[in-house]
């Protein structure tokens, strides 16, 4: 079916020039995930704290950053900070993009997760920690051994699909420039002088759609493997018995 | 055995327990009893310190701390020689019916694998529960739950059982399977402390009785003395609404 106007032929070569550029997708993933669940418990553990000053904060924080678009959010600090900077007398311009990238996306997804992180912690019921303390466990061996696991069971659908917001998300960093998959695909497509955009973006879509897919496969297992214990998402007769 | 001496608890600004004292010797069984907001439940959690008491004394099997001082250290080894029973069960959610016993035994005992694994299925033998071993606390019905809480806090080999309103949240036909199982506990020989409203069978288990009104005890005494001559006002004004004589005059 191949004409002149669309040559699906040409889409398995382009995948593989594209995903030569996946372990920055991935870089950028991993590290604003660790940097952004960091950021996020500290929020939370804020949140989370009795006195009105620290929870006003929190919440602050996460309305802030929630009523704000990502591609905003990295014109104004990969853009307009270093400005900011440069008035107090600090030059910015030795910063890597890709840190600035890391940085943002760290900020964007804090708030959700913060928002996950103290709602699954409130889920889990507050004798599941003092049974723990009154069979003498340590604070934090019950907090590990039965709290944790628990708020982990009630966060983990959402949390599968931030992270995979999250993965999406960073597709946004080719607008500063850096050469992730979306950057490694518009370069493909200047060099035919746009003749073949179809095709490239086609490629593109299937690379992030089978990613997706992974990700969604690797959180129904654990979902599985975390609520084991419960019955309104295990398998009634697996669980039982 | 258990000594507590004026022990003081408030919530804010409303006092709680106002400097009660109350000593339960070796084998005792004894039934708390009172209305709703006396206190009940409150020296309870305090004497397991899931509740920091404000002031007072508390000494369990020799060992003495001052409330008000008490440090972590302290409040852990306290807790060793207590076992709570939950009144909606607390069970842990996401371990199995043995994990539940086993738990305790290995990360606070410190026991190995298969010694708490064969002290958990004795335990839960004797509540009758062995055929649940694997279940998960979401499958089992609120008797079976307490009955596991009952197994976990026996296993333990606590110096005193507590017990907060263990029936409360059951359905009149799974109250009678708990209480039996909490029946052979108490003829054991195991001290109890039961906060309970069940008033016949707190006459029934306990060999002793303490009435509790506004944080403060009203009156205490052998279970019998107790329910068939009760000297202060309130306590027969409380116990008017239940027909005990009935059960002594059996």
């Amino acid at each position: 079916m191949s004409t002149d106007f669309f040559k699906p032929e040409i889409i398995p070569e382009l995948v593989w020039k594209i995903i030569q550029a996946f372990p920055l997708t991935l870089i950028l993933t991993v590290c604003s995930l660790i940097l952004g669940s960091l950021i996020a418990l500290g929020i939370a553990v804020l949140a989370l704290r009795s006195p009105k000053v620290t929870r006003g904060m929190a919440n602050g924080y996460i309305h802030f950053i929630r009523g704000i678009p990502t591609l905003i959010l990295i014109y104004l600090l990969y853009l307009g900070f270093p400005q900011f900077m440069k008035g107090l007398g600090v030059d910015m311009s030795g910063v890597d993009k890709r840190v600035y990238l890391v940085v943002i996306f760290a900020l964007a997804i804090s708030a959700n997760f913060a928002e996950l992180m103290r709602s699954s912690y409130l889920s889990v019921d507050k004798g599941q920690g003092e049974a723990a303390l009154a069979i003498g466990m340590t604070a934090r061996q019950g907090f590990k051994r039965i709290v944790l696991p628990q708020a982990l069971a009630v966060a983990l659908p959402s949390l599968g699909n931030y992270v995979i917001m999250l993965f999406k998300l960073t597709s946004l960093g080719f607008v500063v420039g850096v050469v992730d998959l979306m950057g490694k695909t518009r370069i493909l497509i200047n060099i035919t002088y746009g003749s073949r955009r179809l095709e490239t973006y086609l490629a593109l879509a299937i690379i992030y759609w089978a990613l997706c897919f992974v990700l969604e496969r690797i959180n129904k297992l654990l979902i599985t493997r975390y609520t084991r214990g419960r019955r309104e998402l295990a398998d009634g007769k697996a669980a039982a018995k | 055995m258990l000594t507590i001496t004026g022990i003081k608890k408030s919530f804010g600004k409303t006092p709680v327990l106002r400097g009660l004292d109350l000593s339960v010797d070796k084998g005792d069984v004894v039934a708390v009893i009172g209305p709703s907001g006396s206190g009940k439940t409150t020296l309870l959690r305090c004497i397991n310190f899931l509740e920091r008491a404000d002031e007072g004394r508390l000494t369990i099997c020799g060992q003495s701390v001052d409330l008000k001082t008490v440090t972590k250290k302290e409040i852990y080894r306290m807790r060793r020689k207590t076992a709570m029973v939950f009144q909606n069960y607390c069970l842990f959610n996401n371990k199995t019916v043995l994990e539940n016993v086993t738990e305790a035994l290995i990360i606070v005992h410190k026991k190995s694998k298969s010694e708490a694994g064969d002290i958990a299925v004795s335990m839960l033998r004797k509540v009758g529960l062995e055929d649940k071993l694997n279940a998960y606390p979401a499958f089992l019905s609120g008797g079976q739950q307490q009955r596991v809480g009952i197994a976990r806090a026996m296993a333990q080999c606590p110096d005193v059982i507590l017990l907060d309103e263990p029936t409360s949240a059951l359905d009149p036909e799974l109250v009678g399977e708990t209480l039996s199982v909490i029946r052979h506990v108490a003829k054991s020989g195991i001290t109890m402390i039961i906060v309970t409203h069940e008033m016949q069978f707190a006459a029934e288990i306990a060999n002793k009785i303490v009435f509790m009104d506004d944080g403060g005890i009203v009156e205490q005494g052998a279970s019998r003395d107790f329910f068939l001559s009760p000297k202060e006002d309130r306590t027969i004004a409380f116990l008017a609404r239940f027909n005990l004589g009935n059960y002594y005059s059996i």
